[in-house]
């Protein structure tokens, strides 16, 4: 009769003290070693890090285009499509006898050939020297009507100037000189910002200017069209340089 | 040597191992003789009250209880010695990180102080940049310009010479055409009309050039 009742007290005893291990406080685990959090980026892979000079890649990206004719002298935007190609406008490239290219921080680059097409007011532009180290990001689908976009370019021939706008929608060719549609938009744009690039908010060509009218509306060659031209190089005829007359 | 006899099977006796077992042994000299009986020794062990073994239990209890409690006391004394020291550790290591938070709120402070004026100067230089480089273009524009003036006028020099070189023949070829003239009769009259004529010529090709470049001065 005495085993029973001391093995349920050792039974109980030992469940107790099993029960009462589980809620004693363990032992701190080791401490860390090092508080401070490895850095998950570096800053120069931030977005919208700063570039090495402190311009924007649309503004080293874009050019100023003089074209010395016969006679006269003209001048209009441009913008790099890699180190060696920039693109511009027909217009801009018309009869010239010398094509200079100066880039944002006053480069002087001497174009080496042109080649213009009959279906749009574009023209792309070779040099043997390097254009420099930003580059046109081109979209692949044109801008909606509505969307927001920013103009790089020299309007008048002047300063490296920024403007931005709204696309207003797709129409015909006021100069009735592209095939197809181009874009309106109300980007204030001056002679010589012909050729300019036009972003989209993602910091990609959505298109060229290449006209206004006496509303201040500006006229875009669409990046489907450019996207087309340059998918399909036999579109580009080599302008021959000298004076026409 | 004991055994200990069930409480159920009448009084609790234990038996020593010298006790004669008279159940086993025969009886042929067995009488009871009350006058001489024998000598035997049983101790007996008294049975433990209820309490008793209560208490027992109890204690035992107890004494487990004791000891786990002892055992108990010295884990947690060993663990809250632990944690007392990691607890030293960390606000020793929280005073430090304070100390370079500190400090690199500071340094941060004259970091953003530095950077606004390294923003502004860096904007004041990209637009020195700009504008330097819109000057360059405007020079390069009207060096172009300039050039093709000088080419324009290098072009009319250069017609204007050959305007007045022609003028000139013209000129010769009148006052050759006077002398002529004057000393007719050593020239046939077909001669004199052929210089005549020929003159004629040059001046009207010398008319025409200087027409020509007074027309181009024009446009």
């Amino acid at each position: 009769m005495t085993r029973v009742p001391a093995a349920a007290g050792f039974g109980v005893a030992l469940v107790l003290a099993l029960t009462g291990c589980g809620i004693l406080p363990a032992a701190p685990s080791p401490a860390p070693t090092d508080f401070v959090p490895s850095p998950s980026q570096s800053p120069g892979e931030m977005t919208g890090a700063l570039s090495p000079d402190g311009f924007s890649a649309a503004q080293r990206m874009s050019v100023r285009v003089r074209n010395i004719g016969c006679g006269f002298l003209a001048t209009g935007s441009g913008f790099a499509l890699d180190e060696h190609t920039l693109v511009t406008n027909k217009h801009v490239v018309d009869n010239a006898k010398i094509i200079e290219v100066s880039t944002y921080d006053g480069r002087v680059i001497q174009a080496t050939a042109a080649s213009t097409t009959t279906i749009a007011d574009i023209a792309i532009v070779t040099t043997e020297e390097p254009l420099g180290t930003s580059y046109a990001s081109r979209a692949e689908a044109d801008p909606a009507e509505g969307d927001v976009i920013t103009i790089v370019g020299y309007p008048s021939g002047g300063r490296l100037t920024t403007t931005s706008g709204v696309v207003l929608g797709t129409t015909t060719d006021p100069l009735a000189a592209a095939a197809g549609s181009v874009l309106a938009s109300t980007a204030i744009v001056e002679p010589g910002s012909s050729g300019s690039a036009v972003f989209n908010a993602a910091g990609e060509v959505v298109g060229v200017v290449y006209a206004k009218n006496n509303s201040e509306q500006s006229f875009i060659v669409p990046i489907s069209t450019l996207n087309a031209l340059l998918d399909e190089p036999s579109l580009l005829v080599p302008d021959t340089e000298g004076c026409s007359s | 040597m004991t055994e200990q006899v069930p409480p159920n099977a009448g009084s609790p006796v234990s038996k020593s191992s010298e006790v004669p077992d008279f159940a086993q042994t025969p009886t042929a000299h067995w009488a009871p003789t009350y006058s001489d009986p024998p000598t035997i020794t049983i101790p007996v062990v008294l049975p433990l009250n209820q309490h008793a073994r209560v208490w027992m239990l109890l204690s035992g209890v107890l004494g487990i209880m004791l000891i786990a409690a002892l055992v108990i006391v010295g884990y947690l004394w060993n663990v809250n010695g632990k944690w007392q020291d990691q607890v030293t550790s960390l606000t020793t290591t929280g005073y430090d990180l304070g100390d370079r938070l500190a400090d690199h709120q500071k340094q941060i402070d004259q970091l953003e102080s530095t950077n606004g004026l390294l923003t502004d100067q860096l904007a004041t230089a990209k637009d020195k940049v700009l504008n330097l480089s819109d000057e360059k273009a405007q020079w390069s524009d009207q060096t172009a310009f300039a050039q093709q003036q000088v080419d324009l006028l290098t072009q009319q020099v250069t017609e204007a010479q050959d305007v007045l070189i022609k003028l000139g023949r013209c000129v010769e070829g009148e006052q050759q055409l006077v002398e002529y003239l004057g000393t007719v009769d050593q020239y046939s009259p077909t001669q004199v009309e052929q210089y005549r004529n020929s003159v004629a010529g040059l001046c009207a090709s010398a008319s025409a050039a200087q027409a020509e470049f007074q027309r181009s001065l024009t446009e």
